[in-house]
């Protein structure tokens, strides 16, 4: 089994690069993020240890921002194609983060999705659309992008900056509104990296992740939910089904396959994984591939986060049946000293089966790798029971 | 030298393959003349996951059994198990419209033929119909009606299903090798027929059989079967559970299980540790014994706890012969007492019975499966060696000694 996933966060124009910046800068473990832009003022108000830039377009823009112009946008990323592809030798994913609506993220982002599957990196793009106030114009800008950007990554999940305002109220200013949009989406891009790159006791197989991505057909939707305190599970999965990105919940039952992240202190217990399980399974359909994972990281003791990938098609390989996997849950208080066996008494399947199974398996379970969990009443049995029952030895 | 083909029981467990042979002697007893048991690789939940590595055990253990008995084995009785088999109870009535009101065995095959047209989504195959009883006008509940009055005829039956597609993995297996199948049959009904005698039927049982992938079960509750079904929790998840605990292989994990482990902690020895050598990739260390069983104990406790929810709630006196445990997880330390606690029945250990010949190899809970087949097996030839009239009137004949000895067990449905 693959360790971690190596994962990478580039945001591209404004939009993202305030996104990565924050994500850089609030976290003392941050993902490998780099803010790619052409405006130069701009990435020079973080310094370079805490924020790794790249400059891109200096010819054609010498420096400055690319004026709104997608066009542009797309030209100074095909003018450095070559140090941008760089940027994806030895990662698995790519997730690029921007706003489209503008010139340099609309038009590049494209671009650059082509260039991280072109060096075998899946490509994920997380891209904010533009508030109603902004204008028809740069919607529509924003709507060309989105679509272009569909043909180029992997997946790309839209959020839709308009749907905040229900989470907000009427009478936020604009510069909070952004604001709390580039930090909703900083923790969720966080608790995403947490979980891929520092797998707790639930890890995700790579190989499962790619199989959804893959199968994803172009379109995400995603969800995050904060939550502390002592009902901080319950409360963190409330406010993800109340998301705005997921319109209440609906995207959730409509969707196809789900990934969830749940990302807390070491203080996190087994219950609280298991009510999150429940609560998002209750919301998506019952035959709905479910993949969770867990992480753990002390700078959230105290606070529970919950990031939800969802993706509204999702097909398996035409070459086998899709096994269905269920909530999975672990507990990352009884944690063994030492990381648990792995011994391979089964055949290793190829990549290619590998990629048909959809199911989340705590790790440690290698045992029953191949075989469908075993699942009563939403609990995976294949856990050890004195695990779920928080038993100790 | 027996005049009967000989039968050959095959089952492909998570843990073994184990095959036997059984002659059929003149008297009517069945001599077991050949078998074996060969490590099962592939196979994981009762169901097979690399079928490759699994045939290659399987023709082993066959090549094996054939020179024991002195056979060519050219067909085998399999049993298959897995969580995707599951029983329900399925009843048709018919109106009798003779004007004697006298209920007729053409009566009694109608209503067993409206039964079965029970509609079953495609993906599903009948692995047994079985005969539990009939209700004549609402209220006389009888083993078999022919010949009595009424004006409205009952059946009930228990249909014992599977997912068709995963039914057909271990039979594509063995056609491959080339093998012909005679008949698959659910591995809990054939350690039910292997390891319990007509009166314990008769008085009501638990049969659990606790399996290296999966636990079988098969209730008998007033004089029939009232529930049939698997889990996919077995001796592996036991195994599984210590070496993840203990962080140690899991071959260390199973022997810690075999030599010291126990369904029950034993108190008074609990802190006593127990040395797990290092080896490739795993550090030395020390488990104290309660922990162990510990670990042993959440899980047997749970599967118990399972199994009782899935039956539902039967009074004592439907079940008075208490709980049967058998298969290979049944020789686990103190798995008596604790099923003793949870069910609140007395429970004994089920070692194959009613077979002549190498039962001295066969006398092991872990081959009840096996033993249950080959009588499965006889059931099924003796069957086909009547005519067809024949078959049906001994049929019916012998449903009333049958249903009170235990019910008869129809073909393959499907």
């Amino acid at each position: 089994m693959k360790g971690a996933i190596q994962l990478a966060v580039l945001g591209v124009g404004h939009a993202g690069i305030h996104i990565v910046a924050r994500l850089a800068a609030e976290w003392s473990e941050p993902p490998p993020v780099v803010a790619i832009g052409s405006d130069r003022a701009l990435l020079s108000q973080w310094p370079e240890e805490v924020l790794p830039r790249l400059l891109i377009g200096d010819a054609l823009t010498g420096g400055r921002s690319t004026g709104g112009d997608p066009e542009i946008g797309r030209q100074v990323a095909e003018a450095d194609r070559a140090r941008l592809q760089n940027l994806f030798n030895g990662y698995d994913l790519a997730v690029l983060v921007g706003g489209l609506g503008g010139g340099l993220a609309t038009g590049a982002l494209p671009v650059m999705a082509r260039l991280a599957r072109a060096s075998g990196c899946l490509a994920i793009a997380l891209v904010t659309l533009p508030f109603d106030f902004e204008g028809e114009y740069r919607r529509r800008r924003a709507e060309t992008g989105l679509q272009a950007l569909q043909e180029a990554a992997d997946v790309v999940v839209a959020l839709p900056n308009q749907k905040l305002f229900r989470l907000m109220g009427g009478d936020v200013r604009v510069a909070e509104a952004f604001e709390r949009a580039d930090v909703m989406v900083s923790h969720a891009l966080y608790c995403l990296w947490r979980l891929m790159a520092r797998p707790g006791l639930m890890g995700l197989d790579f190989a499962d992740v790619r199989a959804l991505i893959k199968g994803a057909g172009g379109i995400g939707a995603f969800g995050y939910g904060e939550g502390s305190g002592s009902g901080r599970a319950v409360q963190a999965a409330q406010r993800l089904l109340e998301s705005p990105y997921l319109e209440s919940g609906r995207l959730l039952h409509e969707a196809e396959a789900v990934l969830v992240s749940v990302t807390g202190g070491t203080d996190m217990t087994l219950a609280e994984v298991d009510e999150i399980g429940r609560l998002i399974r209750g919301a998506t359909r019952a035959e709905t591939p479910l993949l969770m994972g867990t992480s753990v990281d002390p700078a959230w003791d105290g606070k529970i986060g919950i990031t939800v990938l969802a993706a509204e098609r999702w097909k398996a390989d035409s070459t086998g049946q899709l096994r269905l996997g269920l909530d999975s849950i672990g507990s990352p208080a009884s944690v063994p000293a030492s990381p648990p066996p792995q011994e391979r008494e089964g055949p290793e399947r190829s990549e290619g089966q590998r990629e048909l199974t959809l199911a989340a398996r705590p790790r440690g379970l290698d045992r029953f790798k191949g075989s469908e969990p075993t699942v009563e009443n939403g609990e995976n049995l294949d856990i050890p029971t004195f695990m779920r029952r928080n038993v100790s030895l | 030298m027996s005049h009967y083909p000989p039968i050959v029981a095959l089952e492909i467990g998570t843990t073994k393959v184990a095959v036997a042979v059984g002659e059929k002697q003149s008297d009517g007893s069945i001599l077991v003349t050949g078998f074996s048991r060969e490590e099962s690789k592939g196979v994981r939940k009762g169901e097979i996951i690399d079928v490759d590595t699994a045939q290659a055990g399987v023709r082993r253990a066959l090549t094996a059994a054939e020179e024991g008995a002195q056979v060519d084995i050219e067909r085998v009785c399999l049993a298959v198990s897995g969580s995707h088999i599951r029983s329900e109870h399925h009843q048709a009535a018919i109106p009798i419209t003779s004007e004697t009101g006298l209920i007729t065995e053409a009566d009694e095959v109608a209503v067993t033929e409206l039964v079965k047209a029970t509609h079953f989504p495609p993906d599903r195959e009948v692995l047994h119909w079985i005969p539990l009883h009939y209700t004549i006008d609402g209220e006389r509940v009888v083993p078999r009606a022919a010949g009595m009055e009424g004006s409205r005829l009952e059946l009930r039956m228990l249909i014992i299903h599977g997912d068709r597609k995963r039914l057909h993995t271990p039979a594509i297996l063995v056609r491959e090798l080339p093998l012909e199948v005679e008949s698959l049959a659910f591995g809990g009904l054939c350690s039910a027929l292997g390891v319990l005698t007509p009166e314990q039927k008769k008085e009501g049982v638990l049969v659990v059989d606790l399996g290296g992938g999966t636990t079988d079960y098969l209730l008998y509750a007033s004089s029939t079967i009232a529930h049939a079904g698997s889990l996919a929790i077995g001796g592996d998840h036991v195994t599984n559970d210590i070496s993840y605990a203990f962080a140690v292989s899991t071959r260390s994990a199973e022997r810690l299980k075999r030599e010291h482990g126990a369904a029950l902690v034993d108190m008074a020895n609990r802190l006593q540790t127990l040395r797990i050598p290092a080896e490739l990739g795993f550090q030395e260390r020390t488990v104290a014994l309660g922990a162990l069983q510990t670990v042993i104990h959440e899980r047997m406790d749970e599967l118990f706890n399972l199994i009782k929810k899935r039956i539902g709630d039967h009074p004592r006196h439907e079940i008075r012969a208490g709980v049967v445990l058998t298969g290979g997880g049944a020789k686990l330390r103190h798995v008596r007492e604790l099923a003793e606690k949870i069910f609140r029945l007395p429970c004994t250990i089920g070692v194959p019975t009613g077979l002549d010949g190498l039962t001295g190899q066969l006398d092991d809970p872990e081959f009840a499966t096996v033993a249950g087949l080959i009588k499965y097996g006889d059931f099924l030839a003796r069957r086909q060696e009547e005519g067809f009239w024949t078959r049906f009137w001994r049929r019916f004949a012998s449903w009333g000694r049958r249903a009170a000895s235990g019910p008869a067990i129809e073909e393959n449905g499907g």
